[in-house]
């Protein structure tokens, strides 16, 4: 029975090696010093033109006002439309607008002319008591995003009075229907970031009459004026969105799209290789086999609007990177010299990512392309440690790094763990769920924590106010407790200047001040990196895409090629 | 027997009720605000506070327990998802073991059919070829971890079966069928494993006694002394970890549902414990408790099938 076993064990230790192996066994070719792989993947479009995109989770609801996640974000944006919208250069348009807002010259009064002629999908046209409608419903209790329309006159009462009675907010007096199509915002004071809200698909248009009638349900009922309307929804299994064929833009070249859930990413890509999926996101391991491949013209990579970083919690008692002294500073500085960002985004990160150079990535306004990188500089990084008071670390408290279970988080923090003993300086690293990392960080308990950022609209005071600003300090989103009066001060004055210039260098002058104060380790910029299938033509994303959702992409433009097929 | 039945049914009620107090005391004891949670990095904390006053869960816990018990036992309410808007809990769960208990009964169709035709053929034909053949499978099979072989599966025998890779399509029969042949076998080869290893211990312990030899001398064919004499009698460890593994498919099989994509109980109560999403995770462990319960009372009533002495010493 035993001579069994051993040989039993042998059999399965050698199916266990082959079955691990062979999965990644495609044939190679060789091509000069490069191994060039050889990818079976069939490109067949779908035969109804349906284009199929996989989805990582379900969408939690599809009501604007609830949407706060990129799956409901991605879904949502396809059914509904806003007032602006973005160009592929990221430049605010009209949408549902004739125009651009007429601006009063004190920068508070925005006036809107609304398209004539468009329709809700059920047939409804829209008009201006719609859009009044469907802002005021942020401030409802309900709502997930009610501080989009706090900068209007009256809206933070509505706000606090829904809140306070648990009943619908009462009327905005800032918001004012002065025609069929016209409709005028009155902010409390200017506030030129504003002007974004209006392209987010929270402050989308709803019909009335189907909200009240669905009530929560209109979450999984919505209707809206977008290219796509939704057929079916088999919860947590798939969606399918139908073609509208009388978009306002004109009628999508697609006949529909379908969401398939699947939370595996390994059976995503068998789908996607499959056929049966035009698009895939990238995850490990399969960019650099899919860019040196017979399919490396399925790989398509954008730079995003996102920052990584790992925050110092600037007021964590006892903690000795905490606070404004000079050695905390240049501990804080010597920690961002110590750290291979280069190995992190090209070896490590399989070259999705690059090193940041600051807060703002590229593609946002003010973001400094002449400032390098920060350089891997472990003899400056030695002689501020000494400077510090901890020569060689000696005496260097060790602290925690904190950062939820996701992605890459964990390798990374090993890695830069290992940077920073080589210089002397100590971390543990404590791993923690999304929702027990948040609450944990917004309450200041870690010392040292990773976090990212991804814009909300192309504008750097979506990075600057809301990180570092000392009015959003812990669960505002200030998370390091940064503060910083000169850096307040030029962040509120950006708030009212117009000339989009001299907006740009007051918030850049922020961000300088922000890096002299180390209050992150700057890490890395992101690219997105999907595969689409050939055949698809005229999925243009935008740096504001950072899925293979494609917002802000012109989805009734998107179009499958037949006769590319294979 | 009936008042066995209505003694182990009452028997189930304080099993529930402290189910749902330690499920309560879990959800507050865990880290992680459900307001900030669902809201998000992006929300202010007055949005995050009247979130949590909106839903109850800034009221003491015994207020929020009440209402839960309240609910429970007057309209059987389980109350509305925090993750998905405008769904209820009964709802989602109701689709969820919709597809959970299809998945199951399947798998344990392939568990017991593999499972016991393997574990007889090895104890019938002991030390021989088919014998050590059946059992490195079936140490493969309780080695194999679910989420291998079904990736495994997909990437090799859904294209050359013609199979559906991942998902679940309840659209007939015949597409449901098919979306549920892989999910099933992986999970049911897994099952099928021990099942297989027990029934050959069981049927090894059981073909050796006298009455077997009895029947065998009375000139019984060899098939009605296997399957009606030797197997009934093997049977009771085999109907234990049948039900046990029964209950752990229908409460268990996340790895299974995750990978193949199906929207079924498991994944839905991991996901709810990751978004925090207290009414479903309460209500999705409470299903799973009634799960359990029936299917241990199922499993002690069926004792009493097999074996008679069983029946006689509980009355």
């Amino acid at each position: 029975m035993s001579k069994c076993l051993s040989w039993t064990s042998v059999l399965m230790s050698w199916l266990v090696i082959l079955s691990m192996v062979a999965p990644g066994c495609t044939a190679r070719m060789e091509s000069g010093t490069d191994t060039v792989f050889e990818i079976d993947s069939i490109s067949a479009p779908h035969p109804d033109g349906i284009f199929r995109i996989p989805l990582m989770t379900n969408p939690p609801g599809l009501d604007p006002i609830l949407v706060s996640d990129t799956t409901s974000d991605g879904v949502a944006s396809k059914i509904f439309n806003t007032l602006l919208d973005y160009d592929p250069e990221l430049k605010l348009e009209p949408c549902l607008a004739v125009s651009m807002p007429e601006i009063s010259s004190d920068g508070t009064q925005y006036d809107f002319t609304i398209r004539a002629g468009v329709r809700f999908s059920h047939g409804r046209a829209i008009t201006a008591a719609d859009f009044k409608y469907s802002l005021q419903r942020l401030a409802s209790v309900r709502s997930k995003r009610s501080n989009l329309i706090e900068p209007i006159l009256g809206a933070s009462e509505a706000i606090e009075s829904a809140r306070s009675s648990q009943e619908e907010a009462p009327e905005i007096a800032g918001i004012e229907v002065l025609g069929d199509l016209q409709l005028r915002i009155t902010l409390k004071k200017p506030y030129v970031p504003f002007i974004y809200h209006l392209a987010m698909v929270n402050t989308a248009v709803v019909p009335r009459e189907l909200v009240e009638q669905h009530g929560h349900a209109f979450s999984r009922k919505p209707t809206g004026t977008g290219p796509f309307v939704l057929e079916k929804w088999k919860e947590g299994t798939s969606l399918l969105l139908r073609a509208n064929p009388d978009y306002f833009e004109g009628a999508p070249k697609l006949a529909g799209i379908l969401y398939r859930v699947i939370p595996e990413p390994l059976a995503q890509l068998e789908e996607y290789k499959a056929g049966n999926f035009e698009v895939l996101a990238v995850t490990q391991g399969v960019y650099p086999k899919w860019s040196r491949s017979n399919r490396a013209d399925e790989v398509l990579s954008w730079p995003s609007l996102a920052v990584q970083y790992y925050g110092f919690n600037l007021e964590k008692q006892g903690s000795p990177y905490a606070g404004n002294s000079a050695s905390a500073r240049k501990l804080r500085e010597a920690v961002n010299l110590s750290v291979d960002r280069k190995f992190l985004a090209e070896v490590l990160l399989e070259g999705r990512f690059f090193p940041a150079n600051g807060i703002l990535p590229p593609g946002i306004l003010g973001h400094n392309a002449d400032r390098p990188a920060y350089p891997l500089d472990l003899e400056r990084a030695r002689t501020l440690l000494a400077e510090a008071g901890y020569p060689e670390g000696q005496g260097l408290p060790s602290v925690d790094l904190w950062f939820n279970t996701q992605g890459d988080n964990a390798k990374i923090a090993q890695s830069v763990q290992e940077d920073l003993r080589k210089v002397g300086i100590p971390i543990g690293l404590k791993m923690l769920d999304w929702a027990a990392f948040l609450e944990s960080n917004e309450s200041g308990e870690p010392s040292f924590f990773r976090l990212g950022w991804v814009a909300d609209y192309p504008d750097p005071e979506n990075f600057l106010a809301f990180l570092f600003h000392s009015k959003n300090k812990g669960s505002g989103g200030n998370t390091t407790f940064y503060d910083n009066p000169e850096v307040d001060a030029l962040i509120d004055r950006s708030h009212a200047v117009t000339d989009m210039d001299e907006r740009i260098r007051l918030l850049q002058q922020a961000e300088s001040k922000i890096l002299d104060d180390y209050p992150w380790l700057f890490l890395l910029f992101q690219s997105e990196t999907i595969l689409i299938k050939p055949y698809v033509k005229n999925f243009t994303p935008t740096r504001m895409c950072d899925d293979v959702q494609g917002n802000h992409v012109r989805w009734h433009l998107v179009q499958i090629d037949n006769v590319g097929a294979q | 027997m009936v008042s066995y039945t209505l003694r182990r049914l009452l028997e189930a009620i304080p099993v529930i009720l402290l189910v749902t107090l330690i499920v309560f005391l879990l959800n507050a004891a865990i880290p992680g605000d459900p307001g900030r949670t669902r809201l998000g990095q992006r929300a202010d904390p007055a949005s995050v506070d009247a979130y949590n006053e909106a839903r109850g869960y800034n009221d003491p816990l015994p207020v929020q327990y009440g209402r839960y018990l309240w609910r429970l036992f007057t309209d059987f309410d389980l109350g509305e998802s925090d993750v998905k808007a405008g769904k209820s809990v009964n709802e989602i769960l109701e689709e969820a073991f919709g597809v959970t208990i299809r998945l199951a009964i399947f798998s344990m169709f392939i568990a017991l059919v593999v499972g016991i035709g393997a574990g007889i053929l090895s104890a019938v034909r002991s030390r021989t070829w088919i014998d050590y053949c059946s059992m490195l499978v079936a140490i493969m099979g309780v080695s194999m971890p679910v989420f291998w072989l079904g990736i495994l599966m997909i990437i090799y025998v859904a294209p050359v079966l013609g199979l559906p890779r991942t998902g679940f399509d309840d659209t007939d029969a015949y597409t449901m069928f098919r979306s549920l042949i892989l999910p099933a076998a992986a999970l049911g080869l897994l099952s099928s494993a021990t099942i297989a290893r027990l029934c050959r211990s069981a049927m090894l312990d059981v073909l050796t006694q006298d009455y077997i030899r009895t029947a065998r001398s009375k000139g019984l064919g060899e098939a009605v002394v296997v399957l009606k004499h030797a197997l009934k009698n093997a049977a009771i460890p085999i109907v234990t970890v049948v039900g046990n593994s029964f209950g752990y498919l229908l409460v268990g099989a996340v790895l299974t549902e995750t990978v193949f994509a199906l929207p079924g109980l498991g994944r839905e109560v991991v996901e709810a414990i990751k978004q925090r999403d207290r009414e479903l995770i309460t209500g999705g462990i409470l299903l799973m408790s009634f799960v359990f319960v029936g299917v241990n009372l199922l499993v002690d009533l069926s004792y009493a099938w097999f074996d008679p002495r069983v029946r006689d010493d509980r009355n």
